[in-house]
C-alpha cells in the first residue's frame, strides 16, 4: 500500500511481478495510512508491516528505517503461529 | 467563546495561495473582513491582477500589500496552519470544528447554529474554544451570528482539542482489531480489508513510494 497514485503504481508493477494486490492511498491523501498511524509529514507513509488475523485481529506491528530491508524471520514466525492455531 | 478561521489552501493552486495570502495581508492593515467578503464575491477568478485590483477598492496601502504579496511573509504561518488541519484527518473545505465536533461541508447554517448551541449549552459557563474553519473558495454563507459578535482570532488551529473522528485516539497495537479501509487496487477494483474477514490472513506493507525496492 502506498500513497502514490495507481497510473504510479500501475507503472511500477508493469516493471516487476506481484502476486499480490497493491493498493492505493492517494485520496483521500494517505487517509488509511494515518489511521494505522504511519503516515509522515511529507505525505509519504513509513515503511511498516501489519500482520491481520482471519479475525480481523493485528498480530504484529513493525516500522522499519525507510532506507532499510525490514527482515522475513520475525514475519514468517508470526504468519506460522497463526497459521498453526487455525 | 474563540472563532479560528484557516484558509484551506488547494495544493497546487496558485490561485488560492495567493488569496490567502491576500486576506492575510488585508488582516495586517485591519481589513480582513473586507478583503474576506470580496473574494468570495470574485471567486473563484482571483488572479494577481484581479487581487490587486480588491486591495486598491478597500483602500489598502498598495505598497505594503504587493510587497506582502511578493515576498510572501505570511506562507509559512498558512502552511503550518495547513499541516495541522490535515492532522486533524481534514482533506476537505469546508470543515467547521466547533468544540471539537467536526462539521463537513457547507452545511445550512441552523446546523452550525445546532452544535454551537449544544456546545454553549453543555459547557455552561466554562470558557470554550472552538475552531470554525472556512475555506477561502467555498461560500458558507455568513459566519454564525454568535461567532461574529464575540472575538475573532488568527491563530493557529487548537490541537488541543478533541476531534472524535479523526486520528486515531490510540495508535494500532497488536491484539486490537485492524481498522477497515476501502482502496483503489491496480488491475482490480477496490479492496476492503473486511473482505479477507474469515477467509485469509492479511500482510499488510506500507511502502514509502513507488518504485522502493519491495
Amino acid at each position: 500500500m502506498l500513497t502514490d497514485n495507481l497510473p504510479s503504481l500501475k507503472a511500477w508493477t508493469q516493471g516487476i511481478n506481484v502476486s499480490f494486490p497493491v493498493l492505493s492511498d492517494y485520496w483521500p491523501h494517505g487517509h488509511t495510512a494515518l489511521k494505522y498511524d504511519v503516515l509522515r509529514s511529507e505525505g509519504i507513509a513509513e515503511r511498516a508491516i501489519f500482520i491481520i488475523d482471519k479475525k480481523g485481529i493485528i498480530r504484529y506491528i513493525d516500522v522499519h528505517d525507510i532506507n532499510e530491508d525490514p527482515g522475513m524471520n520475525a514475519i514468517i514466525r508470526t504468519l506460522e503461529e497463526i497459521e498453526g492455531k487455525k | 467563546m474563540r472563532f479560528v478561521l484557516v484558509p484551506y489552501m488547494r495544493r497546487y493552486s496558485h490561485d488560492s495561495e495567493n488569496a490567502a495570502l491576500a486576506a492575510w495581508a488585508a488582516w495586517d492593515q485591519g481589513k480582513f473582513w473586507e478583503m474576506h467578503d470580496l473574494l468570495f464575491e470574485k471567486a473563484p477568478e482571483l488572479d494577481r491582477p484581479i487581487l490587486d485590483d480588491l486591495a486598491r477598492q478597500l483602500g489598502l496601502d498598495m505598497n505594503k500589500f504587493r510587497k506582502a504579496m511578493e515576498e510572501k511573509s505570511n506562507l509559512p504561518e498558512l502552511k503550518e496552519n495547513l499541516d495541522r488541519v490535515h492532522q486533524l484527518d481534514i482533506w476537505s473545505t469546508p470543515t467547521a470544528i466547533i468544540n471539537g465536533r467536526v462539521v463537513k461541508g457547507a452545511q445550512p447554517i441552523e446546523n452550525y447554529r445546532k452544535v454551537i448551541d449544544e456546545a454553549l449549552g453543555k459547557s455552561g459557563l466554562t470558557p470554550w474554544v472552538p475552531a470554525y474553519l472556512k475555506a477561502l473558495f467555498h461560500v458558507l454563507g455568513p459566519a454564525p451570528a454568535h461567532a461574529q459578535s464575540r472575538e475573532f482570532g488568527r491563530g493557529k488551529v487548537p490541537l488541543y482539542i478533541k476531534v472524535p473522528d479523526a486520528k486515531p485516539t490510540n495508535e494500532p497495537k497488536v491484539g486490537e482489531e485492524a481498522p477497515d479501509f476501502t482502496l483503489p487496487s491496480v488491475g482490480d477494483a477496490s479492496i476492503s480489508l473486511k473482505e479477507y474477514r474469515g477467509k485469509k490472513n492479511v500482510l499488510l506493507s506500507f511502502l514509502p513510494a513507488a518504485f522502493t525496492p519491495v
